[in-house]
C-alpha cells in the first residue's frame, strides 16, 4: 500500500499506523538519498552502509517528532549527518588499517581522476567543512538549508564553505592535481 | 580592489554555485598574479566538483536494508511499547491508590477523639471453659456470621445435649472492660450448659444488642 503513496506526510502516516507496506516503501523511497551523503561522508562502501542502516533505523524510530509542516528530506539528511559525524569520530578512534588509511600509494594514484582525488581531499577535511561541502555540492542544498539541518547560522556555514574550498585547493596541489599555478596537471 | 578586498569578495561568493568575476575584481586579477594564481585554483575546484557530483554512485539494493529495518522496527518499536507500557501505568495507579486508602484509614483510626484503640479493638479472650466439638464449631460461626445469627445460636444452645462435668467450672470470667457495665445473663438456660455458656459468652452481652419484641 505504502509504494503507491506519493506525499511523503501520507507515507509517514501510514509507517506511524504500523503498515509494514508503507514502512518497506518508507526505507526504499530515501535509503539511497542518505546511502549517497554517508558515501561522501565516510568514504567507504561498508562504513556507509553501517551508518545508513543507523540512520534510518533512528528516523523510523522517531518519526513521531517529524513536524509535517517541515520538508522530509532535510530532516533525514540532518539525522544521517549527524550519524556521520559520530561514526568518524568513532573511527578516529580506531587504528588505521590498509582499508580505511587516507594515504593512498602512488600507483592508486595514477589511475584515480580528478573527481577521485578530490574525494580523497574531502576526506581529510574536519567533519563540519565535510558535512557543509556534502550538503552544498552534492545534495545541493542552499546555505539556509544547511544551516537548518546542521542547527548553526548561515553565516558560519558560509564561512566554512568558504574555509573548506581553501582547504581543498591547497589539498590538491600538495597531491599534484593541480600545479602552483592553480592549473590542473594532465597526468591521467 | 586590492588583495583583501578580492580574498573577501571570495568569501562572500562562496554560496554561489557558478561564480563570475565582477568587474573590479576582473581587474584586480588582472593585474596580481598572487590573486590570479587564487582564482586559476578556484576555478580548477570548481571543475573537481563537477566531476566529483557526476562520478556514479553504487545504489543499495532495494528490498534488503527495508525487510532489515522492517523486522527489527515493527515488533519492538510499533506494537510492543503499546503492551508493555498501559499494564505499567494501569500498576501504578492502583499501587497508589491502594497506599493512600490505607494510609487514610491509619489516619482516620488514630484521630478520633477519645477512642482509644483498645476500646475499638478488645484483647482477644480465652475461652475459660473446654469445649465440644460442636461448641466450638458454634463458636467458631459465631465469629464469622452476622449479629442475628449468633443470636438465634446463642438460642439454640438450649437443646443441645448436657455436657459431662469432667472439668473444673469456673464460675466467673473477669472481663478486663472497665466502662462496660456487667454483662447480663442469658436465661432460662439450666445447669450446668446454661451456666457455662454464661461463662464463656457473657461478653456477647457488650456487643449484641438484645432482640427487640416481635
Amino acid at each position: 500500500m505504502g509504494d503507491t503513496v506519493d506525499d511523503d506526510a501520507a507515507l509517514v502516516q501510514l509507517c506511524l499506523s504500523g503498515d509494514a507496506g508503507a514502512l518497506r516503501a518508507f526505507v526504499e523511497r530515501f535509503q539511497n538519498l542518505v546511502f549517497r551523503l554517508c558515501l561522501r561522508m565516510m568514504g567507504d562502501q561498508h562504513d556507509a552502509e553501517d551508518v545508513t542502516q543507523e540512520t534510518l533505523l533512528r528516523a523510523v524510530r522517531h518519526l513521531a517528532h517529524w513536524d509535517s509542516a517541515r520538508p522530509l528530506r532535510p530532516w533525514l539528511l540532518m539525522i544521517a549527518a549527524n550519524r556521520c559525524r559520530t561514526a568518524l569520530e568513532r573511527r578516529s578512534r580506531r587504528p588505521a588499517t590498509a582499508e580505511n588509511c587516507d594515504a593512498w600509494p602512488a600507483d592508486n594514484r595514477s589511475t584515480a581522476d580528478l573527481g577521485e582525488e578530490l574525494q580523497q581531499c574531502i576526506q581529510e577535511l574536519r567533519p563540519e567543512y565535510k558535512i557543509c561541502v556534502v550538503l552544498f555540492y552534492q545534495q545541493e542544498l542552499s546555505v539556509e538549508e544547511i544551516a537548518k539541518t546542521i542547527n548553526c547560522p548561515q553565516g558560519t556555514v558560509k564561512t566554512w564553505l568558504y574555509r573548506a574550498r581553501k582547504e581543498l585547493t591547497e589539498r590538491l596541489k600538495q597531491r599534484g592535481v593541480t600545479d602552483e599555478e592553480g592549473h590542473e596537471l594532465h597526468r591521467f | 580592489m586590492n588583495c583583501t578586498d578580492f580574498d573577501a569578495w571570495l568569501h562572500d561568493t562562496a554560496d554561489e554555485r557558478e561564480r563570475v568575476l565582477s568587474e573590479a575584481a576582473s581587474r584586480h586579477v588582472a593585474d596580481c598574479q598572487a590573486c590570479r594564481t587564487l582564482w586559476s585554483s578556484e576555478t580548477a575546484l570548481d571543475r573537481a566538483f563537477a566531476l566529483w557530483k557526476a562520478a556514479p554512485l553504487p545504489s543499495l539494493p532495494d528490498n534488503v536494508l527495508a525487510e532489515r529495518i522492517v523486522a527489527h522496527v515493527l515488533p519492538r518499536q510499533l506494537r510492543a511499547p503499546i503492551s508493555r507500557s498501559r499494564p505499567r501505568s494501569w500498576m501504578t495507579v492502583v499501587a497508589a491508590l491502594a497506599v493512600l486508602v490505607a494510609a487514610g484509614i491509619a489516619l482516620l483510626r488514630q484521630s478520633e477523639p477519645g477512642t482509644p484503640i483498645a476500646a475499638v479493638r478488645p484483647p482477644p479472650m480465652e475461652p475459660a471453659v473446654p469445649l465440644s466439638e460442636s461448641v466450638a464449631a458454634v463458636w467458631n460461626d459465631m465469629r464469622t456470621t452476622s449479629q442475628l445469627v449468633v443470636w438465634e445460636t446463642v438460642e439454640s444452645l438450649d437443646h443441645l445435649a448436657q455436657l459431662p462435668a469432667v472439668a473444673p467450672t469456673p464460675t466467673s470470667v473477669e472481663i478486663e472492660h472497665p466502662t462496660v457495665p456487667a454483662p447480663p445473663t442469658w436465661l432460662p438456660w439450666s445447669e450446668p450448659i446454661g451456666e457455662q455458656v454464661n461463662a464463656g459468652f457473657g461478653f456477647l452481652g457488650e456487643v449484641v444488642p438484645m432482640p427487640t419484641a416481635g
